[in-house]
């Protein structure tokens, strides 16, 4: 007998080389389905859990309302008048503002334990706050020492705390009770808010936002208009952002 | 029907050299094809393309949006990108809602990202480093905005016909993923039908 028998029929030599053909070769690159039927499969998120646990999520839905309102009707009018400066010197305001939380977020890096960033953060200080002109100029950027800036919310994740739970509130925006405590403690962390009032502190924050606002080429209004569900998407887009910024 | 046993055997080894010669030919010409661009071209290509297209002053606003949507749909994969976001419910929906889907989905992403990218022409894109892992790649790049840099990912895959983008992350941010939160919420409380209506609607509203 020349053919080995299965159920009484050879099996035919070709099918064995079609079949090796397509184990053998497994060092060529693997192509994604033609079909692409199954591509979602391979792909990492499929589980049904919001990103998030939102037990307030009808108080937070008003707070993003309300929120919403208040950027469109004050802030981000604010932010357009802001646009007559020229950029330049908005840049300026945002770069000396962003020098002064610079040692804050030295410190997270050290309590990150991320030697090499801590070192990055204080040159930046350093370099900004000479001859940058106390931090009006960045010329530690141009010198390729590049800005990565690490809050307290940052640090408290990278020791393993969750989010907890999502919040808005109103004024403040999105956050979570990790990214809240990282909030409220690390403002505390900074030298600069020992010498001003709560007033102050307060306007500093708002020069700050209205400046950043004034800086942004829209995006908030783009996101929010092509949305179905506004609130949802701005929560995930929360969420994976400061899931990156921990991550990195 | 009787067969002399050395002529089959002669008849298989002929059908199997030729199969074996036809499944080489096959699997370099795909990998020749893929070889017309790593992942870090494919998007510097893309990229570089918009870019272009946005500092060139001589055409218009809706000349530019055509030729730019013409130069995504190169790089993009947009069937990947629509399953990708609906997930599951891609599989339960039809052919014909599948297909509507690709097109609003595609349509929701022009309307939300065209103007934004035409904000940043004359910003500078440093193209960072490729990952490949198997038929998936990662390209990291960053816009060199005035005063911070923005990172900005791809996603691609690898087709027999090249490398595809089919997400992109900025600030971490994943498109696909934002919408997928959504869309999956829209769909359990309306349907997949309740899903297309609405963004049918959106899609009139932004028009």
């Amino acid at each position: 007998m020349t053919n080995i028998r299965i159920f009484d029929k050879p099996i035919p030599g070709f099918l064995l080389v079609f079949v090796l053909a397509f184990i053998l070769p497994s060092g060529l690159p693997v192509y994604a389905q033609e079909d692409d039927d199954d591509f979602f499969i391979f792909d990492e998120e499929e589980d049904d859990s919001p990103l998030i646990a939102d037990p307030f999520v009808s108080i937070n839905r008003v707070s993003f309302y309300l929120n919403d309102k208040l950027y469109r009707g004050v802030l981000k009018p604010v932010a357009r008048g802001l646009r007559v400066i020229p950029a330049p010197l908005r840049n300026s305001g945002a770069n000396f503002l962003s020098n002064l939380g610079t040692p804050v977020s030295a410190i997270n890096a050290l309590l990150q334990f991320d030697l090499s960033n801590t070192g990055t953060e204080l040159s930046r200080f350093v370099i900004n706050s000479t001859i940058g002109l106390l931090g009006f100029f960045d010329p530690a950027t141009d010198l390729g020492i590049v800005r990565d800036n690490e809050d307290l919310g940052q640090t408290l994740g990278k020791y393993g705390l969750g989010h907890g739970f999502y919040l808005v509130f109103p004024f403040i925006g999105p956050s979570s009770v990790r990214d809240l405590a990282g909030r409220v403690y690390n403002a505390d962390m900074n030298p600069v808010n020992d010498n001003l009032d709560t007033g102050e502190i307060i306007a500093l924050n708002l020069a700050g936002a209205e400046i950043a606002f004034s800086l942004d080429q829209d995006f908030y209004e783009a996101f929010y208009d092509g949305a179905l569900d506004p609130y949802i998407f701005f929560r995930s887009a929360y969420v994976q952002n400061r899931a990156g910024a921990v991550q990195k | 029907m009787t067969i002399s046993p050395s002529n089959s055997w002669l008849n298989r080894l002929i059908a199997s050299v030729l199969h074996v010669a036809a499944c080489l030919m096959l699997a370099t010409s795909f990998q020749a094809h893929a070889q017309n661009g790593s992942p870090m071209e494919t998007v510097e290509t893309t990229v570089t393309a918009i870019l272009e297209i946005l500092r060139n002053d001589s055409i218009d606003t809706d000349e530019a949006r055509t030729l730019m949507r013409i130069e995504i749909g190169k790089s993009f994969d947009a069937r990947a990108m629509s399953q990708s976001v609906l997930s599951t419910n891609w599989r339960d929906a039809s052919k014909e809602q599948q297909d509507e889907f690709q097109a609003l989905f595609m349509q929701t992403l022009e309307n939300t990202y065209i103007g934004r990218v035409e904000a940043y022409t004359n910003e500078q894109v440093d193209f960072k480093k490729e990952d490949i892992n198997n038929n998936r790649a990662t390209v990291d790049t960053a816009i060199l905005a005035s005063n911070n840099e923005i990172p900005v990912n791809y996603k691609l895959r690898l087709r027999s016909d090249g490398w595809f983008v089919y997400d992109v992350e900025v600030e971490n941010v994943s498109m696909v993923s934002s919408y997928r939160e959504t869309y999956r919420s829209v769909v359990k409380r309306d349907g997949m039908d309740g899903l297309l209506a609405q963004m049918r609607e959106k899609a009139a509203q932004v028009l």
